[in-house]
């Protein structure tokens, strides 16, 4: 009798142990992808042409923001102002930012677009190539440092309420697929979707050229494609809601260093 | 006028004469298909690149006549043997809209 007990005791405490290491496995292995950019899931041949700047399609871009960028010898140029662009590195970590002037978050993006419009050569649109190509050229000069977010002392409260709709905005399920953004980016990351898998959709790689695309975009643009993949109302570019989240997915990548444009599948 | 299309030109291997090195040319082209709708349904007329000549030291190397098929951006890669002396390669190219540029790198030994 004690016999069958000692077996089922035996039993019992493998039966134990054997759940203890296998949640320890899976939260391990959770964990470990959980600070991976975007840059981690490409292919073997995306990763050989993100390496080889002659063949990188990004280069592109960077030589035009760098024309654009131009001689502070020159008017309506951005070194006219700013300078060298070195003296911007830090420029891309502090956005998406409270602006006072009008009342709501913008990010780098914006900023471009609103120091065109002080200039003879105003660009058109969030997606226009001037603003991408400047953008990707602040955000490789800002490549290796971490997001910087703080609010000033004096907005501090209606940056909270930002960042508190973002979180929200995260965790709320949309569209017909009634999913939100931690279903995929916090639950099920490694797991394939249709031919792509799902990474933790950390913004440290933007903008991107993304190769359906055939062109650069920004993460407003991505995060528009996101609502639609879920088949939800797509807000239209620029909205607050898209800053919101902006603010919400840097925060939490809070740490990982910016790595400049990217290329994307 | 639409805007400049944004182009480069760029030698893979070490530049010595007589050697074959690859030349790898790119241009930032909308290279709209004609196949594709605006946001309001109308179609976007065919707008690419249909004609690409490379000249090494004014003489012609290649010419390629690109199809609907090609990625935007255009991406071309081609073997140049680096003369004696050096050169420049210049890559010419135009397309339905009427617009046409050219891109220059020098072969420096």
């Amino acid at each position: 009798m004690p016999g069958k007990w000692v077996k089922q005791f035996n039993a019992w405490c493998f039966e134990i142990m054997r759940l203890i290491f296998f949640w320890s496995l899976c939260s391990f292995l959770c964990l470990s992808s959980w600070a991976q950019s975007g840059n981690a899931f490409l292919s073997p041949s995306l990763k050989a042409i993100q390496a080889d700047p002659s063949a990188n399609p990004i280069s592109l871009w960077l030589e035009q923001g760098k024309s654009l960028w131009g001689q502070a010898s020159e008017p309506s140029s951005c070194a006219q102002c700013h300078g060298s662009v070195a003296s911007l590195k830090e420029a891309a970590t502090h956005f998406p930012k409270w602006s006072n002037k009008g009342q709501k978050l913008i990010n780098l993006e914006d900023q471009i677009v609103a120091c065109s419009e002080r200039t003879t050569k105003p660009y058109k649109g969030l997606e226009s190539s001037e603003v991408l190509s400047l953008s990707a050229l602040l955000h490789s000069t800002s490549a290796g440092l971490p997001f910087e977010l703080k609010p000033q002392d004096a907005v501090k409260e209606l940056w909270q309420t930002e960042l508190n709709a973002g979180a929200n905005l995260f965790t709320t399920r949309m569209g017909r697929m009634n999913l939100a953004c931690t279903h995929c980016h916090d639950l099920n990351i490694g797991k394939t979707m249709r031919a792509d898998v799902i990474s933790p959709g950390h913004p440290t790689g933007f903008p991107i050229f993304k190769m359906s695309w055939q062109s650069m975009g920004s993460l407003d643009r991505r995060l528009r494609a996101c609502y639609s993949g879920v088949q939800a109302e797509v807000p239209p570019s620029g909205s607050n809601e898209l800053r919101q989240l902006e603010l919400f997915l840097k925060l939490r990548a809070q740490g990982m260093p910016i790595e400049g444009p990217s290329l994307r599948r | 006028m639409s805007t400049p299309i944004l182009t480069r030109l760029a030698f893979m291997g070490p530049i010595k004469a007589g050697i074959s090195v690859e030349a790898r040319w790119s241009a930032a082209h909308p290279m709209d298909s004609g196949f594709r709708v605006d946001d309001s349904g109308r179609r976007i007329p065919r707008n690419i690149i249909h004609s690409v000549r490379a000249y090494l030291n004014e003489k012609l190397i290649m010419e390629a006549d690109l199809g609907t098929a090609m990625t935007s951006p255009v991406y071309l890669a081609f073997p140049v043997t680096v003369p004696q002396e050096g050169g420049v390669l210049k890559v010419v190219w135009k397309d339905d809209a009427g617009q046409m540029g050219e891109t220059v790198q020098r072969l420096v030994l």
